[in-house]
């Protein structure tokens, strides 16, 4: 009944996100004028324009979505394998960052000492710089160091620099929230008992990693949706292919049918994200009673 | 506060001032051509950028001017989050709360970019408003979901049950008891917050919306990144202005920490 009503939920949510995106394209400037230019655009090109890209209406769009056709670009692909291609770029990216944050986050509470105060400074400032100035500054050292030694960084290590862009201000948030919770969890009197029944210092971690990640959930969760909204910036900044750059694209040229189709990947991994979060947050509160 | 705190804060306060007075007024004049990327000197230090403008000049008044439309734009999105959170965690009508954050998710669901863009297009002035509307869009629904978190543990407490108990009006309630200890969780968050949106029209930039000629850090940061081969100085300042900035207000944070502890 539970998992009926929460699937419910992220369907209503998925919908009105695409809803809203329908909305949101229909105030861009008209696709005709974008794609042939103001002095191109006279009454018989926009015209010819139309007849070739007809603009679907909301219920069509909806209807395509349910058949699973999601209509066409203004290059005339489909849509779907133009998402798919770029799904298959973004989607390694975003996972690799994602671990990597979450792999950082568990290290460090169940292995080092929380960070010191300045660690913490440093991991308050990665995340206060905007995540896009990261890319700024990778590619500023990226360039630099192709043009000074003339060595050039193939796909491979392009592809770890991005990542690495990509999770540094988002593992730096994280990573200052976990060393504040896991450093008010140690001194507990649950911690301190579990040290007197005899438990060494890395079980006690251990048996607290729980507890962090409770307190922890409902920050991950927000985080891992600004993640990506990161990759929405740094694909483009990169010049590189993927769901950020096909994002930016879709905008500026207002091709309806593909926006509206990566609003709907974005809007579908929102919502996942919300709904790992809420399950994993039940099962830990099953765990803790 | 002392008679001395007061004097100093007025004193730095008027020093403040006429800085931005100065600045300003030597960031505004006209740019000179011939000082295009032209070498550090005395009364500019660190050079001239592309429109023969003074760098240190410019560059301070850019981060007097964002800090400030940050500060506005990230207190308008706290209180909002606020107002909505509160509304949220009563939840007097079930059906209407849900609803609500049937919105909130589906907003944050839809790209930052579409936002930014859409926005833009449809209403074209004012510029600061049109940065916060698009700014505020994307940030509000995790700032709403943390301030409805937090108020619904805050209403679970003893003295805040208690408060009720003794009939205390939901306003003095939350003006006494739920804003202040809200705050401890809201306030870190807008530190985030103006980090962000001390540059979002470099945001706004990448997106091909932006104004590179705006005393904005944003701004900066974009022309800072262009020129990075050439003139590497005008990213590595703002980027130092920027740690600046975060340390002004990590110590300001600190300090409102400490006096709540003691409080």
């Amino acid at each position: 009944m539970r998992g009926l009503k929460y699937s419910t939920y992220a369907v209503a949510t998925v919908l009105l996100g695409h809803a809203i995106a329908f909305l949101l394209v229909r105030t861009l400037p008209d696709a005709a004028i974008v794609a042939l230019g103001l002095e191109g655009a006279n009454a018989a090109a926009v015209a010819a324009f139309r007849a070739t890209q007809a603009p679907r209406d909301y219920l069509t769009a909806l209807g395509g979505i349910l058949r699973l056709d999601l209509g066409t670009t203004l290059d005339g692909v489909s849509v779907t394998e133009e998402l798919g291609l770029a799904l298959r770029a973004s989607a390694p990216r975003f996972f690799i960052a994602l671990g990597a944050m979450v792999t950082a986050v568990a290290l460090m509470a169940s292995y080092a000492p929380p960070l010191g105060k300045r660690g913490v400074r440093v991991a308050q400032f990665l995340a206060f710089v905007p995540p896009y100035v990261a890319p700024f500054v990778a590619l500023g050292l990226v360039t630099s160091v192709t043009l000074q030694t003339g060595f050039y960084l193939g796909p491979g290590l392009l592809e770890v620099a991005i990542v690495m862009t990509l999770s540094l201000p988002v593992t730096a948030l994280a990573l200052g929230q976990a060393a504040g919770v896991m450093s008010r969890l140690l001194e507990t009197h649950h911690a301190r008992t579990l040290l007197a029944l005899g438990a060494g210092e890395a079980q006690q971690r251990r048996l607290l990693l729980p507890n962090l990640a409770h307190e922890l959930l409902p920050s991950l969760q927000k985080i891992s949706v600004a993640l990506f909204g990161v990759l929405l910036f740094v694909e483009p900044i990169f010049g590189v292919s993927g769901l950020g750059t096909t994002a930016l694209r879709a905008a500026r040229r207002t091709d309806t049918d593909l926006m509206l189709g990566v609003v709907l990947i974005f809007a579908t991994g929102t919502t996942v994200i919300a709904l790992l979060g809420l399950v994993a947050r039940r099962r830990l509160e099953r765990l803790g009673s | 506060m002392s008679i001395r705190s007061r004097l100093a804060w007025a004193a730095g306060a008027l020093a403040l001032g006429a800085a931005s007075a100065l600045l300003l007024t030597a960031a505004l004049s006209p740019p000179v051509a011939e000082r295009r990327w032209a070498a550090p000197t005395l009364s500019g230090p660190l050079g001239y950028d592309e429109l023969g403008r003074n760098i240190i000049t410019t560059l301070a008044s850019a981060a007097l001017l964002s800090l400030g439309k940050a500060t506005l734009i990230t207190a308008v999105v706290l209180l909002i989050a606020f107002v909505l959170g509160h509304f949220l965690s009563r939840s007097p009508h079930r059906y209407l709360g849900a609803g609500l954050q049937l919105v909130v998710n589906a907003v944050e669901s839809v790209p930052p970019v579409l936002w930014v863009i859409a926005i833009f297009a449809a209403l074209r002035e004012p510029r600061l408003a049109l940065v916060g509307l698009a700014f505020g869009l994307v940030t509000l629904p995790a700032a709403i979901a943390l301030a409805a978190g937090e108020i619904r543990r805050l209403r679970h407490e003893p003295f805040v049950e208690t408060a009720y108990g003794l009939g205390l009006s939901e306003w003095l309630v939350t003006w006494r008891h739920l804003l202040p200890n809200a705050a401890a969780v809201l306030l870190p968050f807008g530190f985030q917050v103006i980090g962000a949106a001390l540059a979002v029209d470099g945001a706004v930039g990448i997106v091909g919306l932006g104004s590179r000629i705006d005393l904005d850090l944003g701004a900066f940061l974009l022309r800072g990144q262009e020129n990075f081969q050439q003139h590497p100085a005008l990213l590595i300042a703002t980027l130092a202005v920027y740690l600046a900035i975060y340390a002004a207000l990590s110590a300001a944070l600190s300090r409102f920490g400490r006096r709540r502890a003691q409080g």
